[in-house]
């Protein structure tokens, strides 16, 4: 599919004849009027115009996103119905013109819950990753610049953290700190953090003896500010990635934290604690799960395509191992 | 060299569970939590409650707690569940087996199911068989585990009436004599073929449902190893030597594609085993997972650390059987 996407993009002077079927919008623009170049060509001269607009699911993938991010901000202010109030009169009602995606066993609409949830399972992973990567790319920064025995403890910490499946520690963590949301935050982080430790640390390791780190050393730079204004910029490709990659994930381990109880409770739209709280009504009131696990699975896959799609355009070479 | 490395991974697992054991360890004992209270009931006296925080050791300083508890250990004995009232040892001994025998059916489905469609995809990029295992590749990944699970008892059991929703066997049913535990294993070992295929109904949706994330991890890296290791000089050779394709296929390809996909398989161990938590508890297996989340959620610590500590012991020991299969497989290989 990429390959077929990148072959025109040779050169103006490529002949119109050998475009491929795909682009017959691109090939007519060139045998009739010409010069200028089309529209398609633009797009796909640009990586990044290539990767999200014209691959199908990739601009699939996109989508969810925007459209998952807007919903966090703006969700619970469009809802057709509240989210928390019930109403008596339309308990499990299916799937209607009324209720798109039915009712719950007190009469709650689902479709304005999941509105009204976005935020929830967006909002915790993003705090989640928001721990996990500061506590990470510093502890990665120290360990990758200074190297000698600070590494050798850093990276041994982290191994022994990585050595671990992330969602039992996350139970482990989580439980000692009770129910809610603020420690399935922290247990999570805690599975999360050493990513982005070894990300930085082999970052730093590679760009620390760069010419330009060397001149802005030799001109006196104090190592913060090499750091953060020399390595860091230079670094932040793969963790934007794995950033992306880790937002869905993150999403995914929310939910399940919840299902386990260990993450929002019930009465609150997360999408997870409404799967838990409609699992009882299944046999009778499928749509209870089935919409909000559907609307976590479009998420988890949007913030994974696009992570994908973002290696492709930023760092092309580690993309090749990927497949 | 294979010697040198399983040492140097047992020193590393010892560090692991070590370090593990403190973390849980400490965090247990920094919850405003009772233990004694959560053993003895809401009922129990003040005496009872002094009297069984002596007889647990509650009121020795905390490293001494800990040094006790990791004398107790390498006993193994992992001290006594406070909800179940039992040794916490026994107790994983019973739940144990429930466990592994569904995450190794599940490593079954993934590799049975997993290797010729990574295989079959890669041969024919873009044919039917690529696009399902793209399809499952994507999905696999974005699924859920805990509601894919629910979906499947919903349209399996509540809706087709296919298959049972869960559970390990019907309870009007003995469990077979126990030998290993794992009831496929029993049921044949004593030759009770009905019993083997009624607790396989019962194995085959969790499993299922439990293998579905990693088959799609599984499936994707073969596929992209198998291309790459098909466009190698020595498959050109082999082929021109007028090999036929599918000896090429299977002996040369394969065998260097399935390198990488081992590594891979041995990680998802540890997916696995997360993933059972969830899986279990929506399919009401009686394993480990079940016992954790309960454990969890009542703060009965011992047990806590116990799982997390055996949890921790199979996935590391899987990956050093991995490495070491790993340098079998490929005497190119040193670690």
């Amino acid at each position: 599919m990429e390959q077929k996407l990148e072959q025109p993009v040779l050169g103006a002077d490529h002949p119109p004849s050998s475009a491929p079927p795909a682009s017959a919008f691109a090939a007519e623009q060139v045998s009739t009027s010409a010069p200028p170049l089309s529209l398609m060509r633009k797009l796909r001269r640009n990586p990044l115009t290539r990767h999200f607009l014209l691959n199908p699911l990739n601009f699939f993938g996109l989508v969810i996103v925007i459209v998952v991010l807007v919903l966090a901000v703006i969700g619970p202010y469009i809802t057709p119905y509240s989210p928390t109030v019930p109403d008596y009169t339309s308990m499990l009602s299916g799937p209607t013109g009324a209720h798109w995606f039915g009712t719950d066993f007190i009469g709650k609409d689902v479709f304005s819950r999941i509105l009204a949830g976005a935020r929830y399972s967006l909002g915790t992973a993003a705090a989640v990753l928001g721990i996990a990567v500061t506590l990470g790319l510093t502890l990665g920064a120290i360990s990758g610049f200074f190297g000698g025995w600070v590494d050798e403890l850093i990276m041994r910490v982290t191994d022994m953290f990585l050595a671990f499946p992330a969602l039992i520690l996350a139970l482990a963590v989580a439980n000692t700190l009770g129910a809610g949301l603020q420690s399935a935050v922290i247990a999570l982080a805690v599975g999360f953090w050493p990513w982005y430790t070894r990300l930085l640390r082999g970052q730093v390791l590679s760009l620390k003896n760069r010419e330009y780190v060397e001149a802005a050393r030799s001109l006196g730079v104090s190592n913060a500010a090499i750091m953060w204004r020399h390595i860091l910029p230079n670094a932040l490709s793969p963790i934007i990635v794995e950033l992306s990659m880790d937002m869905g994930y993150a999403v995914l381990d929310i939910s399940a934290l919840s299902y386990i109880g260990l993450g929002a409770q019930p009465p609150s739209p997360e999408w997870g604690a409404m799967i838990v709280a409609g699992k009882d009504y299944l046999r009778t009131a499928w749509w209870v799960c089935a919409f909000p696990g559907i609307a976590l699975s479009l998420t988890i896959l949007g913030f994974n395509v696009v992570g994908d799609a973002l290696r492709d355009v930023l760092d092309p070479r580690s993309a090749a191992h990927h497949g | 060299m294979i010697v040198q490395l399983v040492a140097r991974r047992l020193f590393f697992l010892i560090l692991v569970l070590l370090g593990l054991s403190l973390i849980t360890f400490t965090l247990s004992h920094v919850v405003p939590s009772d233990p004694a209270r959560l053993y003895a009931g809401p009922r129990a006296t003040a005496a009872t409650l002094i009297q069984i925080r002596h007889q647990f050791g509650l009121d020795q300083p905390v490293w001494r707690q800990y040094t006790t508890y990791l004398y107790n250990l390498l006993h193994g004995d992992f001290g006594y569940s406070l909800t179940s009232h039992r040794p916490v040892a026994d107790d994983l001994r019973d739940y144990l087996p429930a466990t592994l025998e569904l995450t190794i059916t599940a490593i079954l489905l993934i590799l049975l199911i997993g290797i010729p469609l990574g295989v079959l995809s890669s041969i024919r990029p873009g044919s039917i068989l690529d696009q399902v295992g793209r399809f499952v590749s994507i999905t696999g990944v974005a699924l859920p585990a805990f509601w894919l699970g629910l979906m499947a008892q919903w349209y399996f059991f509540d809706n087709q009436g296919w298959l049972p929703s869960g559970g390990r066997l019907d309870p009007n049913v003995n469990p077979p004599t126990h030998l290993t535990g794992l009831y496929t294993v029993d049921s044949l070992l004593s030759g009770n073929f009905h019993d083997f295929f009624l607790s396989l109904d019962y194995l085959i949706l969790p499993a299922s449902v439990l293998g579905y994330g990693s088959l799609a991890v599984l499936t994707r890296m073969l596929r992209s190893s198998m291309l790459e290791t098909l466009s190698q000089d020595y498959i050109r050779t082999a082929r021109a030597k007028g090999i036929r394709s599918t000896r090429v296929v299977l002996r040369h390809a394969l065998r260097n594609a399935l390198l990488p996909a081992t590594t891979v398989m041995g990680l998802q161990v540890g997916t696995l085993l997360g993933g059972a938590l969830l899986v279990e508890d929506v399919f009401s297996w009686p394993g480990i997972g079940r016992y954790a989340t309960n454990a969890t959620l009542n703060l009965d610590y011992n047990a806590i650390m116990g799982i997390t500590l055996v949890a921790a012991f199979i996935y590391v020991l899987v990956n050093l059987a991995v490495d070491i299969l790993y340098m079998v497989l490929d005497p190119r290989v040193t670690m």
